[in-house]
């Protein structure tokens, strides 16, 4: 009988050992293929239990809160299209992006559950459970005429203040209304305007004519160019290539400053074969080239693309912004800041503050240094060549009645016969800068007189500020 | 050392690490705890050591392992219960002293539970009548009929009924158990006993299936069935009794399933929970992506969402458990169990007569057979069927029940020590 009780066991025995196998498979082994399945619903739960944190602009605008809709919590965003590349979205269903993914832990319900929770709570330690506020440092106003002033076009709008590394305008075009994801989500995902991508911090163009700036810049400061002159014949051969004026100009005999203010290809195409390789790209790298630029959500690398030594072709179309060099709008707001800000370039930064939700200031953001790109001297320099720009040479359409600004053109070929983008890039007031643009409009033609007239709106509209 | 302080020392240590748990799920429900949830392990382990030391000083010197793996058991479904639903917790913590007092009861009463073999028909009644009256009286709960209503209060009479049958058969094999055993012919070289001594089998397994119709129980039918074939294996020590046994459940099952269309309805959703899963399939679905969830080592106590789970504190609780402890927190869970009812079957080796081994090895028999058929029912090795897992799910039946069960091991373990193997 005793035989018999020992079997008993070991039937039980087999019983806790298929279950253990079972329990192996579905925990260890392979738990995907049940957590994978469209019935699991935690994914969706876990995110919308509980409301998250609000989010405002630095002129104390509401950019996004949480609604209670049924059981859930899911989130508005007043602002629409205008914020959401800077915002991104939270939705169950779709997840997170941009500043709702990048700042996730601040807004979300933290939960203390657990060990701690019961401790913490027991000795009444002021232990909140509530989500984070956050200020960015985006002005509303200013982000909304930006988003207004591309109207549908394709491009970004990039402002920033020089002194302080606070980002002010960061507009991507199209976008969409985040409010609407589930209705849209299909059209979205397939409308070839790539609505999803914010082209500010992750479109990469090819700068155009804005490139000069570093090339003046490594020239000044190696006391090279000044002093030269070219005959502009609208033309020049280099290695049988050809570097041609836009729209078959020429600009006859030109120095330096002239060169610059006009915009003169080959100049500058004959100025970066002069500076060489290792000049271009050390001075491209003062700017950020390259590097990874600190950010709150994603920035996309800018490239110099200056690989082989020898080739010149190469070399001179890099001088001059083309071949393949490729700015983010965010580097190129970062390259003109350098100008405005006596050479140094400040960490841009978006997020202003975090408070707790009882109104404590939990972090604020702080002024850094970025890089020292230039010399006071060349800054200042090459501030006044950019005020002449806008002056006398291809930047008029940026003038401000009342107010000295500064700027530079460009004009980016994209090839395949299609109109070339229009980059502009610059600051006001010039004498002492407290906003710099970079502002880009995709085939919107050449010369950067589009995007040169939403720089004119957007100071207009900045100046009403005061 | 001696087993009152080994007894002791083990609730201790089974106190410090379950009230762990249980404060880490006050944690989960987010209150700030009162005095009443920081005393209830206080006062869970206060009880149990109060129920071991007076059975000590009063009755007779049991075992001293089994209690301190109640403890355990009854604080970690009683956390889970807590973490789950604060309100159900509170009516469990009730039932688990209102349970050790049963036990305290029943340890009174059956000093000598040799006693209890005089009264088996009476047991055997008893059993009959409460495992059936709910075929005639009892209210349908979750698509089976297996309540009591009484003055406002539901009690599920099989509980208790499930501890009647085991007296019983204990009594009935005891005696019988020579002519039981006895095979009088040979078919096809198999010595099968005659028709007279297969009666009580075929009986056995009427009264099962007449549960399956009357109660559309599966698992109360299964259980009982199985305890059944389990003592009548151990009494007679013939695998054929077993392996009739089986195929004339298999038989019947199979009539059943084709007739009943409930039946279909639980196979159909264990063989895919997933085109059931608006429906009757949503529970075991959701119980499967729990367990998934939990991954090796859990989300931890609270941090997962086992309250996805419909019932998830009774049938379910498994699932919520396998969710927040994960794989390796399941492990410890089977392994409690398992040494368990390797300390009862040790209990009835130990034991000098027949009575008492049958009727403990019985008790084991329950214990092991409800956590394979809901466990296997939650994880999908067979199909579900409502059941409770012995001391962690909630229910006041089956807590009172499984209590007064252990009373009857602990009385068989008395001199557990002068027993050689």
């Amino acid at each position: 009988m005793n035989k018999n009780i020992k079997n008993i066991f070991l039937l039980t025995i087999i019983l806790f050992a298929a279950i253990s196998m079972n329990l192996i498979y579905t925990q260890l082994i392979d738990p995907q293929k049940v957590l994978g399945r469209p019935e699991n619903l935690r994914y969706i739960l876990e995110e919308a239990m509980e409301p998250r944190g609000e989010i405002y602009s630095k002129d104390g605008a509401l950019l996004a809160q949480s609604k209670h809709v049924g059981q859930l919590y899911l989130r508005n965003y007043p602002y629409g299209e205008i914020f959401e590349p800077i915002l991104g979205f939270f939705d169950p269903k779709y997840g997170k992006s941009g500043i709702e993914q990048a700042l996730d832990n601040y807004l979300s319900h933290k939960k203390w559950p657990g060990l701690i929770g019961t401790i913490s709570r027991l000795v009444s330690m002021n232990l909140s459970d509530e989500p984070n506020t956050i200020t960015l440092t985006i002005n509303s106003r200013l982000q909304k005429k930006a988003y207004e002033l591309l109207s549908e076009r394709r491009g970004a709008v990039v402002a920033m203040d020089p002194k302080t590394g606070e980002v002010i305008v960061l507009v991507s075009s199209p976008s969409f209304d985040p409010n609407r994801l589930a209705e849209e989500w299909e059209a979205l995902s397939s409308d070839e305007g790539a609505p999803f991508l914010n082209r500010a911090t992750m479109g990469l163009y090819p700068p155009g004519s804005t490139y000069k700036i570093i090339t003046l810049a490594a020239a000044l400061e190696n006391k090279m160019g000044t002093g030269k002159t070219v005959d502009c014949t609208g033309e020049l051969e280099i290695g049988g290539n050809k570097v041609l004026e836009f729209e078959g100009r020429s600009h006859g005999e030109v120095d330096i400053e002239q060169a610059f203010t006009r915009s003169c290809n080959i100049f500058f195409a004959l100025l970066s074969l002069d500076l060489g390789n290792n000049l271009l790209t050390s001075y491209s790298y003062r700017f950020g080239f390259d590097r990874k630029i600190p950010f709150e959500t994603p920035v996309q690398k800018s490239r110099l693309g200056l690989e082989d030594q020898d080739d010149e072709v190469a070399l001179a179309w890099t001088g001059i912004g083309q071949a393949k060099v490729l700015v983010t709008p965010l580097q190129m707001v970062l390259v003109t800041c350098a100008i405005a800000n006596d050479g140094i370039i400040m960490t841009p930064h978006i997020i202003k503050d975090i408070k707790s939700n009882d109104g404590k200031l939990l972090q604020q953001a702080s002024s850094r240094v970025l890089f020292k790109a230039l010399e006071r001297q060349t800054a200042d320099k090459i501030s006044e060549m950019m005020q002449d720009v806008v002056e006398k040479g291809t930047g008029k359409a940026a003038s401000v009645p009342g107010i000295n600004v500064a700027g530079k053109t460009g004009t980016a070929e994209v090839g395949n016969g299609k109109n070339p983008h229009s980059w502009f890039v610059g600051f006001a007031p010039a004498e002492d800068p407290t906003i710099v643009f970079s502002i880009i409009i995709e085939n919107a033609g050449a010369g950067g007189v589009e995007a040169a007239h939403v720089f004119k709106e957007m100071v207009n509209e900045y100046l009403k500020e005061f | 050392m001696t087993e009152r302080l080994t007894e002791g020392l083990l609730t201790l240590l089974s106190f410090f690490t379950t009230s762990l748990l249980f404060y880490a799920a006050a944690g989960a429900t987010g209150k700030i705890p009162n005095i009443e949830i920081i005393l209830a392990p206080v006062i869970i382990f206060a009880a149990f050591l109060i129920t071991g030391q007076l059975i000590r000083f009063f009755i007779y010197m049991p075992n001293p392992y089994v209690l301190p793996l109640v403890h355990m058991l009854v604080m970690t479904g009683l956390s889970m219960i807590f973490r789950l639903n604060p309100n159900l917790a509170k009516l469990q913590f009730n039932w688990i002293h209102t349970g050790l007092l049963a036990l305290i009861l029943t340890s009174l009463a059956v000093r000598k539970y040799k006693a209890l073999s005089n009264y088996k028909y009476i047991f055997g009644a008893l059993a009959f009548i409460f495992i059936f009256s709910t075929a005639f009286l009892g209210v349908e709960v979750n698509g089976a009929r297996l309540w009591l209503r009484i003055a406002g209060m539901s009690f599920q009479p099989s509980e208790i009924g499930k501890i009647f049958m085991v007296i019983f058969l204990a009594g009935y094999l005891s005696e019988r158990s020579d002519v039981f055993s006895l095979g009088t012919r040979k078919v096809l070289g198999i010595r099968i006993a005659g028709l007279r001594h297969t009666g009580p089998l075929v009986l056995m397994w009427g009264l099962s299936v007449l549960l399956l119709i009357f109660e559309k129980d599966l698992g109360a039918s299964l259980l009982f069935f199985a305890i059944f074939l389990i003592m009548v294996y151990v009494s007679s020590g013939r695998l054929t009794y077993i392996i009739m046994g089986l195929i004339l459940f298999i038989l019947g099952s199979y009539i059943c399933y084709l007739i009943f269309p409930h039946i279909q309805n639980r196979v159909a959703i264990w063989i895919n929970p997933w085109t059931y899963y608006s429906g009757t399939g949503y529970q075991v679905a959701q119980g499967l992506i729990s367990l998934a969830a939990g991954g090796i080592t859990g989300r931890g106590i609270g941090l997962g969402m086992p309250n996805i789970i419909p019932v998830n504190f009774s049938d379910f609780i498994f699932a919520a458990f396998g969710e927040e402890i994960g794989l390796l927190g399941l492990m410890g869970l089977l392994g409690t169990y398992l040494t368990l009812i390797f300390f009862i079957l040790r209990t009835a080796i130990n034991c000098n007569d027949r009575f008492g081994k049958l009727l403990c090895t019985g008790i084991g028999a329950i214990i092991s057979m409800q956590c394979f058929i809901i466990i296997g029912g939650v994880i999908k090795i067979i199909p579900l069927t409502g059941i409770t897992l012995p001391f962690l799910s909630y229910g006041g039946s089956s807590m009172l029940s499984n209590l007064i069960a252990i009373a009857f091991v602990l009385s068989i373990s008395q001199g557990w020590k002068t027993g050689v193997e």
